[in-house]
């Protein structure tokens, strides 16, 4: 069997929880808690460490088997088959959040013209491709571009180092309280409770086992540094007020880079990282999904991927008119619908804490 | 015994090449048989013919302790004659399935000579010739070990090439060796002409156009792959080596790097993975820049290249192709053409592509740079066939550059990462030191750390991880 | 299998033909924008770079064109310009935009929002306020293009003399939408206009007939001009602000005998606390011309020099203050959101009265600490036979 190292985990992982970045975490924060928004980043991170933990636990559960057959494997056929199928369902959604989000950001900077169909279907080709080939072919993916990612990162944040003014970042905790928790509250569901997808990966392919849940909460806090960066980076250079006038204000934040004095305006392409995070992302939910599925051979797997391209395509092109709907969706719809996947994390905990409980018994 | 003969003569209808010499000894009668073209004379008469005439009881058994030639075989079928016949042995027929061949053959392979593609201003000069014997004794000067394994086949209906498979056993990978020796047992072909052949039949050819097999003309890269634990495949008639399986980091490491300290080593790494970036992307990212994201290019140089293009009627992506496919003819003639046109190309081609292009009102000024930094940059890497896979690419990203930009580019770029990691020969994925990241391969990859450190092998090529290397450096 | 799937990336990308694609050929860069309104039309001049003037053989045609446009909206105006244009106007390189001080009187706001609205803008050119019309279309020497040869005056006056600074469109909308400050722009105007400053024979003399210059800067309330600050307040502010690196103190140390002092590094810091302002100023200083009978070499000279400098700079920058808050009652210097930022129980306070009273009588304290660091070449003062 085909192993999958634990930094590939954990860059997959980076994905999964930074992918939001863009778009709608600040998009979410700038209006309740304004300048605040970095405490709000650090709650939700610190209420993110549940669904970690739980993932983590879960994980424990049959290494060898991936999250559907553990399902499977716990509740039985039918019931584990209905969980499944509320999985994918909040998976596919939030790959087509994902998707839309990704490509409102494409279509609003760089291609104005370009209908926005052309766009996803050139993305939403690229995930299936690569979501037909085997997990660790999307760990070796992941692996390169997080690390060119990390490093434009790196290096876009140390060039605005002069810029941000930590001033703007005052005052601290002038603002509703209960705002600031509901927000991060959001913010950790949005961003964390997604983790679950990692799980299709089953503990039993990583190479060094011991190290799985060093490398998971490596690549957590790794995360969490990255989204603090970029909302103190995004508020502090811009200042708040700016940053609520922009669409995409930590792009517009990029626009200020310099790097050693003559490499400048190159925030469009500092901010493909964005689409590769997302992009890493997609074809991961794509792949889990579609591992759900029964098949019978690769070829029905694939038709499984093309189907799900197809679904998420259409979707994208129906359902949101403009980005406005899509703000709106987010804030109203999406949470809601993300936070469902509770049910299926305590579920899951409750009956492998039981059955473990039963095993020590016997 | 006749029989023999006469089928030998009509399988090979008479041919004159084909010397029938019969001699009898007391009251023996016995053929002499070899083909002329390919055995040397002298040998035949000096050894075969007087050591004959010195035996005088006609037993098989005192004409082989009794003749001179140290290399003979006994062979007993008509298959065997052939072979041997055609390998420029000399065949004694003895009796109707009582053969001896003795090896007379005519030294037809050239001599050993310095390399002609694989250019290093340091290290050892010899390179591989057409006669595979030569070839492996080149490779076991240099590995004295009994661990030095090698496996011969003989492949090709017609040809009946000889091929050898050489590892050393302790390090290479039981489960490596024996993949490859099924897939070379597997080869049933007309005949193998070029190592090349054998490299097509054993992988998927069109999966990655990226060369996973490494072709080396001189036996220190052989030897060198050898002692990390891949296998290398030679073939008769053919001085190129097979190593295999390799990975993209290995094109990028030259024999020169042993000679130069691993600091200076690191900047020209970085150097070669700059000129990779640069080849692949320079065309693509040109095009995206200056008619996509022109907000990229400072104000100055974009009215300079806007003042450049001016008289240009072709659009940049028409003329990018214009420049490259010319430039690819110029590389093309280049390599057919005998010497002693080589200086006409030249002039035709600085000129007629550079400043005639210009003046003409063809191509801008920048596009000349352009491409010229992008097929300079190619060519500092050795093996043709990554230079080749580089310009599918090259080209694919400046479609994605002329369709989306700087998108496009990313795009490309993507399907290129997926390609290239989804390939998997033999066990090693293409990308193996970056992904999956390997630690000990690593380290000698975009940056050399010093060789001392260097003490681990690939755990994906071979169980026997460490390098038995000690020693340090002098202190005072 | 990889042929097909190379074959189907193909013709997606073939089908999908280019949608932004614009060649070089066909754009127009647009360097400069001067904005107008003239009876509630919008009057737009673009300046667009000729492509062909960098070639110096062809010299004969104008470094660049301006296009003209009216409309109700900007975006008219500047869609009025293709009646005429045979390219697109491309402004990502936009580099700076003037508006006329007779929208600036009105409102600024829908300028800002226009820029801000069309992502193909980058915010970060320069903006101005012009006190003529026809700023960016008189030719100038050097620099050919008025655009590139205005901000570099801009970037050199500011790094030199700090009358001017560099505000760009992020930071003028910050000023804009932020309710705690007000905005505070550069300006410039044109010395002789005549018929044939737009022509190249304007820059055929040594002595160039008409020229922009940089002047004072403009200060605003809620949105619309107000007046212009003289150089000397201008100076002081960009002091405050932090925005300068280099000046000149002119100190009068001896009746109608000058000295010169030039600011190499000035670094200020405004703090609040207890209803007051702090001013600390840091400034290192050298001596560039002096009048006076001093001789710097005594250590005592020197200090007494850096005192009397101090004092008299303190002096200068509370007086350019006071001038400002008393006759314009504009808070550009940004104290209200100083006091939200770091003493916010204050800011509730005084948020409601801020300029009905507090902003004219808040104490303001100024620290300012001059250090000089080179006396220049000369040892001791050139006077010293007297």
């Amino acid at each position: 069997m085909k192993k999958i190292s634990y930094l590939e985990l954990s860059s997959i992982f980076l994905t999964i929880i930074i992918s939001f970045n863009t778009g709608i975490n600040i998009c979410i924060l700038k209006q309740s808690v304004g300048v605040n928004s970095w405490i709000a980043i650090l709650i939700s991170y610190i209420i993110g460490i549940i669904p970690l933990l739980l993932t983590l636990y879960i994980s424990n559960y049959h290494k060898e088997l991936n999250l559907f057959e553990k399902n499977k494997h716990l509740f039985g056929d039918i019931f584990g088959t209905i969980i499944n199928l509320f999985i994918s369902i909040i998976l596919l959604i939030i790959a087509l959040t994902v998707l839309y989000n990704i490509i409102s950001f494409i279509t609003t900077q760089f291609l104005y013209r370009t209908p926005i169909i052309i766009t996803s279907i050139l993305l939403v080709t690229l995930s299936v491709y690569c979501s037909t080939k085997e997990i660790n072919v999307i760990s070796h993916i992941s692996i390169i571009l997080i690390t060119i990612n990390l490093i434009m990162f790196i290096l876009s944040n140390l060039s605005l180092i002069g810029d941000i003014k930590l001033d703007n970042l005052l005052p601290i905790l002038k603002i509703n309280i209960n705002n600031l928790f509901i927000s991060s509250i959001k913010i950790s569901i949005i961003n964390i409770l997604p983790i679950i997808s990692i799980l299709i990966i089953p503990k039993d392919k990583i190479t060094n086992q011991d190290k799985y849940n060093k490398s998971i909460i490596f690549s957590y806090i790794v995360g969490c540094l990255i989204s603090l960066i970029t909302i103190i980076g995004t508020i502090g250079t811009l200042g708040i007020y700016l940053t609520k006038a922009f669409e995409f204000s930590e792009y517009m934040v990029l626009k200020k880079i310099k790097l050693f004095g003559f490499l400048e305006r190159i925030e469009n392409i500092v901010s493909m990282s964005c689409i590769t995070e997302s992009y890493i992302y997609m074809t991961l939910l794509i792949y889990t999904i579609s591992k759900n599925i029964p098949r019978k051979n690769d070829k029905t797997f694939k038709y499984t991927n093309i189907v799900i391209g197809l679904l998420l395509i259409i979707m994208s092109n129906y359902i949101f008119d403009n980005i406005t709907v899509f703000n709106n969706y987010i804030e109203k719809n999406f949470i809601y619908i993300v936070s469902l996947l509770i049910i299926p994390y305590i579920l899951i905990t409750i009956k492998i804490y039981i059955n473990n409980k039963r095993k020590i018994k016997q | 015994m006749n029989n023999v003969i006469n089928k030998l003569k009509k399988d090979t209808n008479n041919d004159d090449n084909i010397v029938y010499r019969k001699k009898k000894i007391l009251y023996k009668e016995i053929y002499i048989i070899y083909n002329q073209t390919i055995t040397s004379s002298s040998d035949i008469s000096n050894f075969i013919i007087r050591s004959l005439n010195n035996i005088y009881i006609p037993t098989i058994k005192n004409i082989k302790n009794k003749i001179n030639n140290f290399k003979y075989k006994e062979l007993n079928n008509y298959n065997d004659l052939t072979y041997y016949l055609n390998s420029g042995f000399t065949i004694i027929i003895y009796s109707q399935n009582k053969y001896i061949a003795l090896e007379t053959r005519k030294d037809l392979s050239r001599g050993i000579t310095t390399p002609t593609t694989e250019n290093t201003p340091r290290g050892a000069l010899d390179s591989f010739t057409e006669n595979i014997e030569n070839n492996i004794g080149l490779i076991k000067r240099r590995i004295k070990s009994n661990d030095l394994w090698i496996k011969n086949y003989r492949m090709g209906k017609y040809t009946d090439t000889s091929v050898s498979l050489l590892y050393i056993k302790s390090i290479a990978k039981e489960k490596l060796v024996n993949d490859v020796d099924k897939l070379l047992k597997k080869i049933n072909i007309d005949g193998i002409i070029a190592t090349g052949t054998i490299r097509n039949l054993i992988e998927k050819e069109n999966k990655n156009n990226f060369p996973n097999v490494m072709t080396a003309e001189k036996p220190y890269t052989a030897i060198k792959y050898l002692l990390q634990g891949n296998v290398v495949i030679l073939a008769d008639n053919d001085p190129f080596a097979l190593i295999m399986p390799t990975t993209i980091n290995d094109y990028f490491i030259s024999e020169e790097d042993d000679f130069a300290k691993s600091i200076n080593v690191s900047l020209t790494r970085i150097i070669r993975y700059i000129t990779f970036a640069i080849t692949l992307l320079t065309p693509g990212v040109y095009i995206a820049m200056t008619t996509y994201n022109q907000e990229i290019i400072p104000t100055e140089l974009l009215i300079g290249i806007a003042a450049q293009r001016e008289n240009v009627p072709f659009s940049t992506f028409v003329e990018a192709l214009l420049m490259m496919v010319s430039f690819e003819i110029l590389r093309e003639s280049d390599l057919k053409i005998p010497s002693f046109a080589s200086s006409a190309i030249s002039i035709v081609g600085a000129l007629i592509l550079g400043e005639a292009a210009v003046s003409a009102g063809i191509v801008s000024p920048i596009m000349i740079i352009v491409i010229a930094i992008t097929s300079i940059s190619a060519l500092t890497f050795v093996e043709p066939e990554f230079i080749n896979a580089m310009r599918l690419y090259r080209f694919l990203f400046m479609i994605g550059g002329a369709l989306f930009g700087i998108h496009g580019i990313l795009l490309v770029f993507i399907f290129m990462i997926i390609n290239l990691s989804s390939y998997d020969f033999l066990g090693m994925p293409y990308l193996t030191p970056f992904a999956p990241p390997i630690t000990a391969n690593l380290k000698d990859s975009i940056i050399k750390t010093p060789t001392i450190n260097l003490n681990k092998r690939n755990h994906m090529l071979t169980d026997n991880i460490t390098k038995n290397k000690s020693g340090g450096p002098y202190e005072d | 299998m990889k042929i097909k799937k190379i074959i189907l990336l193909f013709t997606i990308f073939i089908l999908t033909g280019c949608y932004d694609n614009k060649e070089l050929n066909d754009i127009a860069i647009l360097t400069a924008t001067e904005i107008n309104k003239i009876n509630n039309n919008f009057i737009i001049n673009a300046q667009v770079v000729n492509p062909q003037a960098p070639d110096k053989s062809s010299n004969i045609e104008a470094p660049f064109i301006i296009y003209t446009g009216t409309g109700k909206t900007i975006q008219e105006a500047y869609r009025q310009i293709k009646l005429s244009s045979s390219r697109y106007l491309y402004p990502e390189h936009l580099q700076i935009v003037i508006i006329n001080e007779n929208i600036a009187k009105e409102d600024i706001t829908q300028i800002l929002d226009f820029y801000l609205r069309d992502p193909s803008i980058r915010t970060e050119f320069n903006v101005l306020i012009g006190k003529d019309e026809n700023i960016i279309s008189t030719t100038t020497p050097i620099d050919q293009i008025s655009s590139s040869s205005i901000l570099k005056t801009l970037e050199t006056n500011n790094r030199f003399q700090g009358v001017t600074n560099l505000t760009t469109l992020n930071e003028l909308t910050i000023m804009s939408l932020n309710p705690n400050t007000e905005i505070i722009l550069p300006s410039i105007k044109i010395d002789n206009i005549n018929d044939e400053s737009d022509t190249t024979q304007n820059t055929d003399s040594t002595k160039v007939n008409s020229m922009y210059k940089l002047s004072g800067l403009a200060i605003f309330k809620n949105n619309k001009l107000l007046d212009y600050l003289t150089d000397n307040e201008s100076i002081s502010y960009n002091i405050i602000k932090n925005h300068i690196s280099s000046s000149i103190i002119t100190y009068e140390c001896e009746k109608d005998k000058y000295l010169s002092a030039e600011i190499i590094s000035s670094k200020s810091k405004i703090t609040t606390k207890n209803q007051k302002i702090n001013i600390d100023i840091n400034i290192k200083a050298t001596i560039n011309e002096s009048a006076c009978n001093l001789n710097l070499n005594h250590n005592n000279n020197l200090k007494l020099l850096e005192n009397n400098l101090s004092t008299y700079l303190k002096n200068n920058i509370s007086k350019d203050i006071n001038t400002i808050r008393n006759k314009y009652n504009s808070d550009v210097f940004g104290f209200l959101d100083e006091i939200y930022k770091h003493d916010y129980k204050t800011y509730l306070k005084v948020k409601d009265n801020w300029y009905n009273e507090t902003y004219k009588t808040i104490p303001i304290n100024i620290n300012t600490k001059i250090n000089i660091i080179s006396k220049g070449n000369i040892m001791e003062g050139n006077n010293e036979k007297n």
